[in-house]
């Protein structure tokens, strides 16, 4: 927010420049983007923390802040300032009779306090130059006297003011919701059209104005004008906060109105406006309608809090003299009260975030200066950090990727609408774009994207994503871990064989056997089932066209958290083989429709216990021949004994026969 | 003869000075048609008859020793020749090493200085429910503290949203744990916000938190110095606190730190003490425990350690850029 260091300096009584101003208020209360030249002025561009725009989205309110923290820290030199708005420029205002008859109130909760003045022989013409200076300083155009007399009090003192044109509208003035599909055309021309939900100011004939949010055109101020009203108001702030935000109207009046600021600031920027429209614009015969009491300058709500927890919270001994002077630099009221050590803090009425000690003890920190409290190194028990199992396993499963020459990506959780069998994917209330209203349910997309920037580099892409993926079941949102891997090459069409290898390779290292897992035919690939679970699986996905992806993907996707469950870390030690192997090789062809399952499912069944292992060393198909040729070592070993060469033999013999009898294969 | 033992000396020296293709030279000179040998076997009919067959033993000798010593040489220089072997100066074979994500690398190096600081590593949904992403971090609705985050919400019936910070499962953990406790939160995170070089959709957080009885900002300033000095290295110049707000912490702080290397302070963490309604929400009784949280952008560290311009570079899949770290 744009504040202009004249303005603020008038109210300053102490000398500091601009950039050392920003450096103060940066250090102990809101960050200061920038000081920038403009004219005879400096514009600081100050970040109000939000829960301080109830009072400082105002110059008064920095330079009460400043100011407070130029009192605590002193040795500057003093000058001359003007007095901030105080109880005192209000009383005149408040001591003049009311009306209330001019008003009605359709909701107190809404408009808890609603004033009008009522203003006659107005002459409405150009600003003076310090008016217009002051507003142009912080971006405002100058409009008519009148207009910029209200913009300034809301810049100056932080209580939004609005001007009607009295001969515009008839009384009493209404303070209500809007009706079912009521419109009004805005000051600027804008037509909105109000809800239920919104406030409005009007009268029998017509809505005159959103209330907290923007004035209507129809009873707005012009050359003409010679009779004005004044509204001054304080509105209940959440109900502004929405109405803004649905009508998408973020103006100046109602962000102040949303942060909900003291009711104290309603008879102060009353009083300066109305004296103001005499000097400047002659008006008279100030009269006041209103509907609300409310206790102005009535005592805020004590917080207690101990100087011993201050000080424990901070981590430093400050000492009572010390927090005492930083109080009452802020104008909090202290107090000691009979138990020692405990202060009774009475806030002063423009602050309303003062509730708790935790409250009190941001204030001291602050302006003592968080860098004045010297660090120190806590006193803990020792203790052994928890350790998740999760994260241990899944960087044993990224390294084992890593080492078998995959490399780690990241891809986006928020994908399109395009999904997946059986998966329901999660939608998005609030899609960014097209391309990104969905949560992922799978990993495949965002690596087969990666595939499609990646092939223009390299021959062969090996990539490993662990992530998070959603599917819907009903009503539920699932979340689920997974791990996926991908392996494309250009013109190596064994990507699925090899893909597979890693895989087995990765169940093995984690600690499974071969009994643990198997692969079951599913779809354009396999299902894997670890301990009787299917948790994953190993396939040659279908790529988009749209894609152009050039040469041979395989893709493995599997339930990380399932899949570790199942695992056990500890091994077992296994007595190596006390009799040796025998080797020998078979290669057959095997007619196209036959698979290499079937073969192995054979050898394994004929050759049981007695097949230590086998190996698929040779395979070759060809697209137009009738069989595929295959060629295995099969590594025959008893654990009871030596095989002798004629009992292997005699086994091989007759594996070859029922590959014959029962695939059709010709045995070369 | 004199003369004998000179030419030995000789050529012994040459020999021994000899290089390479020195050898055929030296053979010529001396076992040539018109070499030294030559020479002087014309020489001996010109001596007296007694001294002869001495002379022309001691030549003969002389010869042999020449040849022979020439032989050897050569000999080893053929095996040398033959034994060369492999070109020690060929480039290395290319290895195809698997590389692990830049981001991977920093949240690892995050973790584990928080890991020996006696920190426990805790992880949570990235699916969250309103309550332990808001509400239980004293973030109401409709409280313009909630634009802070803009937040991407699920069209389901519950009012489910991507979390906006990894904090609720601090949350979380408070409400199975007892105090004292120290935990960093890593995870993935998500910003309803137009994706430019600085921001993205979606990002990486450390979140951390730290319970027990009396902690204080002097306390958090000690830890977070231990942190950024092991995090930074040698281009930690030293931290700055500046006061802000988190509804979830008060007080709050904005922490700077000092980089060496471009002289200049940058923002890198938001922290505070926890705020008492957040303890509350977990359950904790008043006044009886004190904490500070802290949350980093693991991105944001990670593009300043590496010089990475731009967030989009690390979900883009690019293996050009992973392979790189």
């Amino acid at each position: 927010m744009l504040f202009s260091y004249n303005w603020l300096n008038t109210y300053l009584a102490y000398d500091i420049s601009p950039e050392e101003l920003a450096e103060l208020l940066s250090a102990h209360a809101f960050s200061v983007d920038s000081v920038t030249k403009k004219d005879k002025d400096f514009i600081l561009d100050i970040e109000v923390l939000p829960n301080r725009a109830h009072d400082c989205f105002s110059h008064q309110g920095i330079a009460r802040e400043a100011g407070a923290i130029l009192t605590w820290q002193g040795k500057r030199a003093q000058k001359k300032a003007e007095p901030l708005a105080t109880k005192a420029s209000a009383d005149a205002l408040l001591s003049l009779p009311f009306r209330s008859d001019a008003l009605r109130i359709q909701e107190k909760s809404d408009a808890p306090l609603y004033y009008l003045a009522s203003m006659d022989n107005v002459t409405v013409s150009q600003s003076p130059v310090w008016l217009s200076e002051r507003l142009s300083a912080v971006g405002l155009d100058s409009i008519n006297n009148l207009v910029d007399i209200a913009n300034f009090i809301m810049l100056d003192i932080g209580q939004p003011l609005h001007v009607f044109d009295v001969s515009t509208l008839s009384f009493p003035v209404e303070v209500r919701h809007a009706h079912s599909g009521e419109r009004i055309e805005l000051i600027g021309g804008d037509v909105k059209e109000v809800t239920p939900q919104d406030i409005v100011i009007a009268d029998a004939k017509q809505a005159l104005a959103i209330a907290g949010i923007k004035g209507g055109k129809a009873s707005a101020v012009h050359e003409k004008t010679t009779s004005i009203v004044i509204e001054a108001a304080f509105f209940e702030p959440t109900r502004i906060y929405r109405s803004s935000k649905h009508l998408g109207l973020a103006t100046d009046a109602a962000r102040r109105f949303s942060a909900g600021f003291a009711p104290e600031l309603l008879p102060l920027a009353l009083a300066k406006a109305l004296r103001l429209i005499e000097e400047i614009a002659k008006g008279r015969n100030a009269r006041i309608a209103r509907a609300g009491t409310y206790a102005f300058f009535a005592p805020m709500p004590p917080v207690f809090a101990s100087r011993k927890n201050i000080e424990q919270v901070l981590g430093v001994a400050l000492g009572d003299t010390t927090i005492q002077k930083i109080l009452a630099a802020l104008d909090f009221e202290v107090s000691r009260e009979p138990q020692e050590g405990i202060y009774k803090i009475i806030p002063p009425f423009w602050r309303r975030d003062i509730t708790i000690p935790e409250d009190v003890i941001e204030e001291v920190g602050r302006l003592y200066g968080l860098e004045n409290i010297p660090p120190q190194a806590p006193t803990v028990l020792l203790g052994t950090p928890h350790e998740s199992e999760a994260m241990q396993w899944r960087i044993f499963i990224r390294n084992h990727f890593i080492s078998q020459g995959f490399s780690e990506v990241y891809n986006y959780s928020i994908e399109g609408a395009l999904g997946e069998e059986g998966k329901t994917k999660v939608m998005l209330a609030n899609p960014i774009s097209d391309k990104r209203s969905h949560l992922r349910s799978g990993l495949l997309q965002g690596l087969l994207s990666n595939v499609e920037v990646n092939q223009k580099f390299f021959e062969r892409v090996a990539m490993v994503e662990i992530g998070n993926v959603f599917w819907q079941e009903g009503e539920k949102v699932r979340e689920c871990e997974m791990i996926g891997a991908l392996l494309f090459a250009k013109k190596d069409k064994d990507v699925f064989r090899e893909l597979r290898g890693y895989v087995e390779d990765l169940l093995q290292a984690m600690g499974f056997d071969e009994e643990d897992y198997a692969f079951y035919e599913r779809a354009k690939g396999l299902a894997l089932e670890v301990e009787g679970k299917e948790l994953g699986k190993l396939h040659v996905p279908s790529v988009p066209p749209s894609l152009k992806i050039k040469g041979y993907v395989a893709f493995f996707e599997c339930d990380f958290a399932s899949l570790i469950q199942e695992a056990d870390e500890e091994r077992e030690f296994e007595e190596p083989p006390k009799f040796p192997a025998i080797e020998r090789d078979v290669s057959l062809y095997l007619p196209r429709h036959r698979k290499v399952g079937e073969v192995l499912n054979i050898i394994h069944e004929k050759g049981k216990e007695l097949v230590e292992d086998t190996e698929l060393f040779d395979m070759y198909e060809d697209q137009n021949a009738s069989q595929t040729s295959l060629a295995f070592h099969i590594i025959y070993r008893s654990k009871e004994k030596t095989l002798t060469d004629e009992e292997v033999n005699n086994l091989h013999s007759t594996i070859e026969r029922e590959l014959k009898k029962r695939l059709g294969a010709e045995v070369r | 003869m004199k003369k004998v033992k000179d030419i030995n000396k000789e050529f012994s020296r040459l020999l021994e000075n000899s290089h390479g293709n020195d050898l055929e030279a030296l053979e010529i000179r001396y076992l040539g048609r018109k070499g030294v040998i030559h020479e002087l076997t014309k020489m001996i009919p010109t001596l007296p008859l007694s001294e002869r067959p001495r002379a022309g033993k001691e030549l003969n000798e002389l010869k042999v020793f020449i040849e022979e010593a020439l032989q050897e040489r050569k000999q080893t220089k053929e095996t040398v020749a033959s034994a060369k072997g492999p070109d020690f100066t060929a480039p290395g074979k290319k290895v195809a090493r698997g590389h692990r994500h830049h981001l991977t690398l920093i949240t690892e190096e995050m973790t584990h200085i928080f890991a020996s600081l006696n920190f426990s590593v805790v992880e949570g949904p990235e699916v969250e429910t309103e309550h332990y992403n808001f509400d239980a971090l004293n973030i109401p609705q409709n409280h313009p503290a909630r634009d802070l985050w803009d937040t991407f919400w699920l069209k389901t019936q519950d009012p489910l949203l991507l979390r906006t910070h990894t904090s609720p499962v601090q949350v979380r953990f408070m409400e199975k744990n007892e105090p004292p406790l120290r935990i960093v939160v890593p995870g993935r995170v998500f910003r309803y916000e137009a994706s430019d070089a600085t921001h993205s959709i979606q990002f990486y957080q450390l979140e951390g938190l730290f319970v027990d009885r009396n902690v204080s900002v002097a306390h958090f300033k000690s830890v977070m110095e231990v942190f950024f000095r092991k995090l930074f290295k040698g281009d930690f110049g030293g931290l700055r606190l500046r006061p802000t707000y988190f509804p979830f912490v008060e007080p709050g702080f904005e922490v700077y730190f000092y980089w060496k290397s471009r002289q200049k302070w940058l923002e890198i963490m938001g922290a505070g003490m926890v705020h008492p309604k957040v303890f509350e929400a977990a359950g904790f009784a008043l006044g009886e425990w004190q904490g500070f949280a802290f949350g980093i952008g693991i991105d944001r560290v990670a593009m300043l350690k590496y010089k990475i311009p731009d967030v989009r570079l690390f979900y883009n899949g690019d293996l050009r850029v992973i392979e790189q770290f």
